[in-house]
């Protein structure tokens, strides 16, 4: 290959710049080992099922959530320890395959059952996210957590995990590594969650919508989320992504009062700018504007039964995709010098959050609005 | 030019995530539907 000057005249060609050029080979090289991996998931998923129908069992009690995490988590583990992590790290998008798959889940809720789940998941969110952030505010205070630590973990613990923990840093200035850590603390129960809430629902012998609503309420990350509904029932699946939807829409309420409380109250005198109503459809979750339009165009009659049933397998593949980042993204390195005070914190808002939705699921779907 | 006067480097158009992903989704949507694609033995989409 030879190179030649521009010609006289001719705009100087900017090569693309070299960690550019790097990125977009990573980006390819992950995309094609998720696209591997998730195939992968499905296979194991089929024999796994098949080996436990020989031994005399319905169902398969290891369903893919949990199949894909550990994939995930084998290849991150050889990856980090080979040095080759690097490789793919730009295609581990976890929420990003994890709300194209929540958009096109609006394919199997009819958008009746959006509105009527929806109204309790309100109720339950409003109740939910005053009393967990409330509890963790006040516990951090008590061991003398740092405010912004506090807000960041506050909002992670009460709304949705690693988006609100961002939405609240934004609010409050916090630390990158306040974010980082919380954001691993948040995985870090998360996955446990996931598994140990189906079995324990199954135990208290709740029904699939109470079942939902408690892992709606409760599990922080909305893939985990997803991935308990999956395990216990589809019906809990549908409750559980409604219930935390609902919950991930007061990101922006959430980041617009902090806001105003650390400029006004934590922050005053150091000529904070007062924030504007704005913060709240800044931060507003908009893939939830697409769920609810796949829900609507299928309810009424615009995309066939045959067709949602195709866009709901379609969202089963990119949930996979996401479980698969699950494990991929797992790191423990952040937690190593936070101390033990932030964590004892986390712990205790994750089991108050833990048995308060129990309660308040089983109140509002169970007697409220039992279906 | 020195290194301090030169411009930042256009980092490009950023799209929120959650717009993309709306996006996204909503195209997959719509190729499903108007496509037909519920019509096509696609022996991927069977293996869950």
């Amino acid at each position: 290959m030879t190179t030649s000057n521009p010609p006289a005249g001719a705009a100087p060609q900017t090569p693309a710049r070299p960690d550019t050029r790097q990125w977009a080979g990573q980006f390819v090289i992950g995309t094609i080992v998720l696209i591997l991996l998730t195939l992968l998931v499905a296979e194991l998923d089929g024999a796994i099922a098949k080996a436990f129908k020989a031994n005399g069992f319905n169902s398969n009690p290891l369903e893919y959530p949990l199949t894909a995490v550990v994939v995930g988590l084998v290849v991150n583990f050889l990856l980090r320890a080979t040095g080759r992590y690097e490789w793919i790290r730009p295609a581990v998008r976890t929420e990003f395959y994890l709300k194209v798959g929540l958009v096109l889940l609006g394919a199997r809720i009819s958008f009746g059952d959006l509105l009527a789940t929806g109204a309790g998941g309100l109720i339950q969110a409003v109740i939910m996210v005053g009393s967990v952030f409330t509890f963790t505010w006040w516990l951090g205070g008590k061991l003398k957590l740092h405010d912004t630590l506090r807000a960041v973990m506050a909002s992670a613990v009460s709304i949705c995990g690693v988006s609100a923990a961002i939405a609240a840093a934004g609010a409050v200035q916090a630390r990158k590594e306040e974010v980082t850590y919380i954001a691993t603390l948040v995985i870090l129960t998360a996955l446990p969650l996931m598994l140990l809430m189906p079995v324990l629902a199954g135990a208290f012998q709740l029904t699939p919508t109470v079942a939902g609503a408690w892992f709606g309420g409760n599990i922080d990350t909305t893939a985990a989320v997803v991935g308990a509904g999956t395990i216990f029932d589809p019906k809990a699946q549908e409750i559980a992504a409604v219930v935390k939807l609902t919950q991930n829409v007061l990101i922006g309420f959430a980041a617009f009062g902090l806001a105003i409380y650390f400029a006004t109250v934590v922050k005053k005198g150091e000529g904070e700018a007062r924030p504007g109503l704005g913060v709240i459809w800044q931060r507003f979750p908009k893939f939830v504007l697409g769920f609810v339009l796949v829900s609507l165009l299928v309810s009424v009659g615009l995309i066939s039964k045959d067709s949602a049933k195709v866009i709901d397998t379609a969202s089963k593949w990119l949930f996979t995709l996401s479980f698969v980042c699950i494990g991929l993204d797992f790191s423990l390195k952040d937690l190593k010098e936070a101390g033990w005070r932030p964590i004892a914190v986390y712990l205790a808002a994750t089991v108050f959050n833990t048995v308060l939705a129990l309660g308040v699921a089983y109140v509002i779907f169970g007697v409220i609005f039992p279906r | 030019m020195t290194e301090k006067e030169r411009p930042p480097a256009r980092e490009g158009i950023k799209l929120n995530e959650d717009w993309l992903a709306t996006i996204v989704g909503l195209i997959l949507t719509l190729v499903i539907a108007i496509g037909g694609i519920a019509s096509i033995p696609y022996p991927l989409f069977k293996l869950f």
